[in-house]
C-alpha cells in the first residue's frame, strides 16, 4: 500500500481508506461538515496521491501536442492547460493538467492511472525515438511531490497571508514559483470542489506547511469530501465518467470525450487544428452520429443513486449512473451518467433497489452559482 | 480513535447493539458502526413483520455507501423509529439514543449468541489491528 508523506498525521485524525492503492484520509470530522466548510469558508486536502510526470527535454513540446488533445503551447510559463489524453480509438486514457514549468512540463493526473500513463508515455517515446536522436525524458516524480489544496471562498486569504501572493488577481490554472521557509513550492490556481483556490506542489516535508494551514483555521478534508464536492460542481473522474476500456474492443465501443461533451465547452480540451492520438477516431464518430452523452441528474424522490443503477424513461432502460452521491447543500441525490437521451428539463427514472424512482436531468452544477463556487457573486 | 461502547447492552458481529426490555428488544448501530459509515443520509426503515436472527433487517446508506442493518434476534417487528426518515443524521449524533426497531423477541435463547460489551470492545480492538 502506498503511504503519502503525512500518513503519521492523517492516521491520527482521520478515518482512513483504501484508493488506487494509496493509503487515503477519508474524512476527519464528516463528510458534511468538511464540506459546508469548502462551500463557505475555506479546507485543505492532501491529495499526494495524484501522479505527477515530468516530460523534459527539447522534443518534449512537439511530443506533449501529440499525445494531448489540447494545444499545451498556448499558455505562457508558469501555468498549465487542461487536457485529455486518448487512445487511438479515441478512449480516453485519462485527463489531467499539463503544466509549464519553464524547463520541464508537468502532467498531473489521477493516481489510478499512474502505471498505465507512465508505462505509455515511455513506450510512445521509445516508439518515436526509434526514428531519430529525439530528446524526450519522462520521469514519474509521483512519490517525491506533495499536493496540498487548499478551497473555497475564503482560500484567497491564505494565500496573501503565507505567500503574499492574490490568487484572485491570477487566471485560472496560473501559476507562481515561490517558497515557504526556504523550500521551493508552485502555486497554482486550480482545484477540484467547484470552488476558488490554489493548490501547493513541494518535494519538501509538507508537514510544516500543512500545520502552519490547518492552524489557520483551515478545515483538514479527506477524499470522501472532496468526492461529493466534485460531483455537486459535475466534474468528471477518471475511472467513472472516463474510462478507457481495457479490451481490444471495437472501434467506437470506447467513451470518448464527445460522449462527455468535452467539445462543447467553451474552453474545450480538445484542439482541433492539431493532431493527436484519437483524433481520427473522434473525426470518424462525429460524422457517424454520437449515440450516448453525460447526462447530470437531480433525484425528486429520496436515494441516493449510485454507480450502475439503471437510468429509464418511461419504463425503458436509457443508462447508467456513472458517479452519485447526496448533495450536501440540497441534501438530495445526484448524479452523472451516459445515457442514449434526455435533456435538461427531462424527467427520467432511477432504479434504486428495484424501484424506479423519480428525478430530472439538469444543467451542471449542482448548485446556485450565484451563490456558490468559484464565480458566486460576492 | 476510541467508541463508545454502552454497557449493559447486547452486540452483534455485524455492529448493531439490542437493548433488550421484557420480552422486547430494541436495536440500533453501534458508535463503531455509525462512524465507520460516516454521515447517514438515508434509512429504509423496517417493514412490519417478522425477523430472524443474522437476517436482512432494513437498509441504511450513508454519503459514502449502502449498508444492510441486519436483526440481532428472531421475533416480530413491533414498531420503528419513524422519526429517523426524516432525520438520520440522529443515528451519528446519538447512536445509542436514536434506536431503529423493537423486536418482540421470540427465543431469548438467542442472547447467547450475541456479545456483551466488554466482549464487543475486544472485537473492535481485533478489526482495528
Amino acid at each position: 500500500m502506498k503511504k503519502l508523506k503525512l500518513f503519521e498525521w492523517h492516521k491520527d485524525h482521520a478515518k482512513m481508506g483504501e484508493y488506487a492503492g494509496w493509503q487515503m484520509p477519508l474524512w476527519y470530522s464528516s463528510v458534511k461538515k468538511e464540506h459546508l466548510a469548502v462551500r463557505n469558508d475555506v479546507g485543505i486536502f492532501d491529495v499526494s496521491h495524484m501522479t505527477e510526470i515530468y516530460v523534459s527535454g527539447e522534443d518534449a513540446l512537439n511530443f506533449l501536442q501529440y499525445v494531448a488533445t489540447a494545444d499545451i503551447a498556448v499558455p505562457p510559463p508558469v501555468s498549465a492547460t487542461y487536457t485529455l489524453f486518448l487512445n487511438e480509438r479515441g478512449g480516453i486514457k485519462d485527463e489531467g493538467l499539463i503544466y509549464n514549468l519553464g524547463d520541464t512540463y508537468m502532467i498531473v493526473c489521477d493516481a489510478v492511472a499512474m502505471e498505465k500513463l507512465c508505462s505509455w508515455l515511455e513506450t510512445l517515446r521509445d516508439g518515436i525515438t526509434i526514428f531519430g536522436s529525439l530528446d524526450i525524458d519522462v520521469v514519474n516524480k509521483t512519490f517525491d511531490i506533495s499536493l496540498l489544496s487548499v478551497q473555497g471562498p475564503n482560500a484567497h486569504k491564505i494565500a496573501e497571508k503565507l505567500f503574499s501572493i492574490n490568487i484572485n488577481e491570477m487566471w485560472w490554472f496560473q501559476c507562481q514559483k515561490t517558497d515557504y521557509n526556504g523550500d521551493q513550492i508552485i502555486l497554482s490556481k486550480s482545484g477540484y470542489t467547484g470552488e476558488n483556490g490554489f493548490e501547493l506542489f513541494c518535494e519538501c516535508d509538507p508537514l510544516p506547511l500543512w500545520e502552519a494551514i490547518s492552524n489557520m483555521g483551515v478545515s483538514p478534508c479527506g477524499l470522501a469530501t472532496r468526492d461529493t464536492l466534485r460531483v455537486e460542481a459535475g466534474y468528471t473522474l477518471y475511472g467513472h465518467e472516463t474510462q478507457e476500456k481495457q479490451i481490444l474492443s471495437q472501434p467506437f465501443d470506447e467513451y470518448t470525450p464527445l460522449h462527455g461533451g468535452f467539445h462543447l465547452w467553451e474552453f474545450s480540451p480538445i484542439t482541433w487544428e492539431k493532431d493527436f492520438i484519437g483524433k481520427k477516431a473522434l473525426q470518424i464518430q462525429k460524422k457517424a452520429g454520437i449515440d450516448k452523452k453525460l447526462i447530470y441528474i437531480q433525484m425528486i424522490d429520496k436515494g441516493i443513486p449510485r454507480e450502475g443503477y439503471e437510468i429509464q424513461k418511461e419504463g425503458i432502460p436509457i443508462g447508467a449512473v456513472t458517479s452519485g452521491t447526496q448533495s450536501v447543500l440540497q441534501n438530495m441525490g445526484i448524479a452523472l451518467g451516459y445515457s442514449t437521451e434526455g435533456e435538461p428539463g427531462d424527467n427520467v427514472d432511477i432504479v434504486i433497489r428495484g424501484e424506479p424512482r423519480k428525478a430530472t436531468i439538469v444543467t451542471p452544477p449542482f448548485y446556485d452559482p450565484t451563490k456558490y463556487g468559484a464565480f458566486r457573486e460576492v | 480513535m476510541e467508541y463508545e461502547i454502552k454497557e449493559g447492552l447486547y452486540y452483534s458481529e455485524e455492529h448493531e447493539w439490542l437493548k433488550v426490555e421484557n420480552s422486547t428488544g430494541i436495536v440500533g448501530i453501534s458508535h463503531y458502526a455509525a462512524e465507520e459509515l460516516g454521515d447517514i443520509a438515508f434509512i429504509e426503515l423496517p417493514q412490519p413483520g417478522k425477523v430472524t436472527q443474522g437476517g436482512k433487517m432494513c437498509e441504511i446508506e450513508s454519503v459514502k455507501a449502502v449498508s444492510d442493518i441486519y436483526a440481532p434476534v428472531s421475533g416480530e417487528i413491533i414498531e420503528v423509529n419513524s422519526e429517523l426518515t426524516d432525520s438520520p443524521e440522529k443515528i451519528n449524533e446519538d447512536p445509542y439514543g436514536a434506536w431503529i426497531a423493537k423486536i418482540s423477541i421470540a427465543d431469548a435463547a438467542e442472547l447467547d449468541n450475541l456479545m456483551s460489551a466488554e466482549k464487543y470492545t475486544e472485537y473492535i480492538d481485533s478489526l482495528k489491528e
